[in-house]
């Protein structure tokens, strides 16, 4: 592809970007509840946009296609699983909202630590989270710099690519904290749908059509349109996948902290119910990208570069070429911003917080912003690894959050839980998921998410029931904000 | 119909769609290798995953 329409494209991107972020700190106040949480005072539109830009990573267009391209129809079953999972917003959004709202709550683990009575608990939970989220963040960078040399054909390199990445991720999240990450977000959750538009395009002219593509399919690939059909979706392998993200929404801070910020109940509803059909449609889109890869490029070596591939083809016109692209540049640098916010509310207000003299929020505030480069750099150092598959290590990073997921309910759900079974729980459950995928052992075929929500559900509930619960803490949660939701029509 | 017991009503439809997501695909539709095989369950699950949302979340208000 014409180098200079590359970098035409992405200059243009990165400008519009800086510009929407400056333009989105009128009104701002220079204070935490506003930088990291915009006054709790958002809306259900750009919340919904903004909410999906986060979600949606890079992952999507590169690694879902990838994963498309080798085992077939069960990577959309997988992702649509997924956004299945959004019923826990139904069930769990209100009450983080209102939690938040009453007691003042940042960061979700600043809730679980007042929740169950305890700094560590707030401390372990957000060591736990940057633990598992920068690994995540690298992913994004790396995918960044695969789609950059892929489509430049090394003529823009790795590096540079993800260098460009980490630098305006940081900008863009620094400028304005989450206002600029939410309305970047919202700009770049636009270009990622009209990159969808393109793609559907490509599909349906260049590559003869959706009946083209089907029955090519059906003749040359019936195996990849069904489970466990070319033997890549194995039964193992679906459950392994599915589960950690279909508790994505409430175990990944950098989206359960956007429940404290919307403005009313009314206004989440309108988020959840807008992004879940974006998430539909991009899905979608995805899904018959890595189709359309197969059928074209049915030789390539790794599947990640089904995409790059494909872009960089006759078959799509260089100017669509690099609109979608932007579409994923944007998809990851929206993902990266809005993870390196939360992490930075976590060191500020969980780490700083819980020390010493931390308990000032101007310092707390200082401290955040000073933390996010240092996190960005740490995430560009593993990308620089250049770890084998996109789609298997995003699925790790969430697999590790996973063991937060008992403490969570259970904060809501169930009275007896303890400081203790949670801390039991993050750490033990933990080390073994990074055990299981450093050794890359699967126990039983059984991936590391699986055994790590196992391990940590039964720790939670055994250590809990032999350490005394916290009973004020727990009857405010589990009773009280109950109460307060069913007053707003939620249950 | 109280908010509870709606509330305890999506948590058994969810369920029995999250089932099927798990089941049809892997037994009824293991040897259907067509557009309208489980590619169109996965989605038609999706849908109905969304409206069930829609309905559990229409009482909600400021």
């Amino acid at each position: 592809m014409e180098l200079t329409l590359v970098w035409t494209g992405l200059a243009v991107y990165v400008a519009m970007a800086i510009a929407i972020a400056l333009l989105s700190r009128k009104g701002m106040q220079r204070e935490l509840n506003d930088y990291f949480l915009a006054r709790r005072s958002m809306g259900g539109v750009l919340s919904a946009l903004s909410y999906g830009a986060t979600t949606y990573s890079a992952f999507m267009l590169v690694g879902l296609a990838g994963l498309t391209y080798q085992g077939g129809v069960g990577a959309l079953g997988f992702e649509l699983v997924y956004l299945s999972g959004m019923v826990l917003v139904v069930y769990f959004g209100p009450r983080f909202w209102m939690a938040g709202k009453t007691f003042g709550y940042v960061t979700p683990s600043e809730m679980l630590g007042d929740r169950y009575d305890s700094r560590a608990v707030a401390i372990v939970t957000a060591i736990a989270s940057c633990l598992f989220l920068i690994p995540y963040s690298s992913v994004q960078l790396a995918g960044v710099g695969y789609l950059l040399s892929g489509m430049s054909g090394g003529a823009i390199s790795f590096t540079t690519g993800a260098v460009i990445a980490t630098v305006l991720a940081v900008g863009l999240a620094l400028i304005a904290g989450i206002r600029s990450v939410a309305w970047t977000d919202a700009f770049q959750a636009l270009i990622m749908l009209v990159a969808s538009v393109g793609v559907v395009w490509v599909v349906a002219r260049g590559l003869g059509g959706f009946e083209g593509l089907f029955s090519a399919l059906e003749r040359d690939y019936p195996e990849w349109l069904t489970v466990p059909g070319n033997g890549y979706f194995s039964f193992a392998t679906f459950l392994g996948l599915t589960l950690p993200w279909f508790f994505f929404s409430i175990s990944n801070p950098q989206v359960s902290q956007r429940l404290f910020m919307l403005s009313s109940l009314a206004e989440m509803r309108r988020m959840l119910l807008l992004f879940l059909g974006y998430g539909l449609i991009y899905t979608l889109v995805a899904i018959l990208w890595g189709f359309s890869a197969l059928v074209h490029f049915p030789d390539l070596k790794n599947p990640d570069l089904a995409t790059p591939t494909l872009l960089g083809s006759p078959v799509v016109h260089p100017v669509l070429g690099v609109v979608v692209m932007i579409g994923i540049l944007a998809a990851a640098i929206s993902t990266i911003d809005s993870i390196l916010l939360t992490l930075s509310s976590m060191v500020a207000r969980d780490f700083y917080g819980n020390i010493g003299r931390g308990k000032d929020a101007v310092r707390q505030l200082r401290v955040g912003r000073w933390v996010m480069p240092v996190i960005a750099l740490l995430a560009y150092g593993f990308a620089e690894l250049q770890w084998d598959l996109i789609a298997v290590l995003s699925v790790s990073s969430s697999a590790g959050l996973l063991v937060m997921v008992p403490a969570i309910i259970g904060a809501f759900f169930w009275r007896r839980g303890t400081a203790a079974g949670v801390i039991a729980a993050v750490a033990i459950g933990g080390l073994l998921v990074i055990a299981l995928e450093l050794t890359r052992t699967t126990p039983l075929g059984l991936s590391s998410g699986v055994w790590g929500f196992a391990v940590s559900l039964l720790l939670f509930v055994a250590v809990s029931y032999v350490t005394e619960a916290p009973t004020g803490k727990a009857e405010r949660f589990v009773g009280d904000i109950r109460e307060l939701i069913r007053g707003k029509g939620a249950f | 119909m109280g908010v509870d017991r709606k509330g305890k009503i999506g948590l058994v439809i969810m369920g029995l769609l999250l089932f099927s997501a798990y089941l049809i695909p892997y037994t009824v539709l293991r040897e259907v290798p067509k557009w309208f095989g489980s590619g169109l369950y996965w989605v038609l699950f999706a849908l109905a995953s969304i409206i069930a949302m829609a309905w559990l979340t229409a009482e909600w208000r400021e």
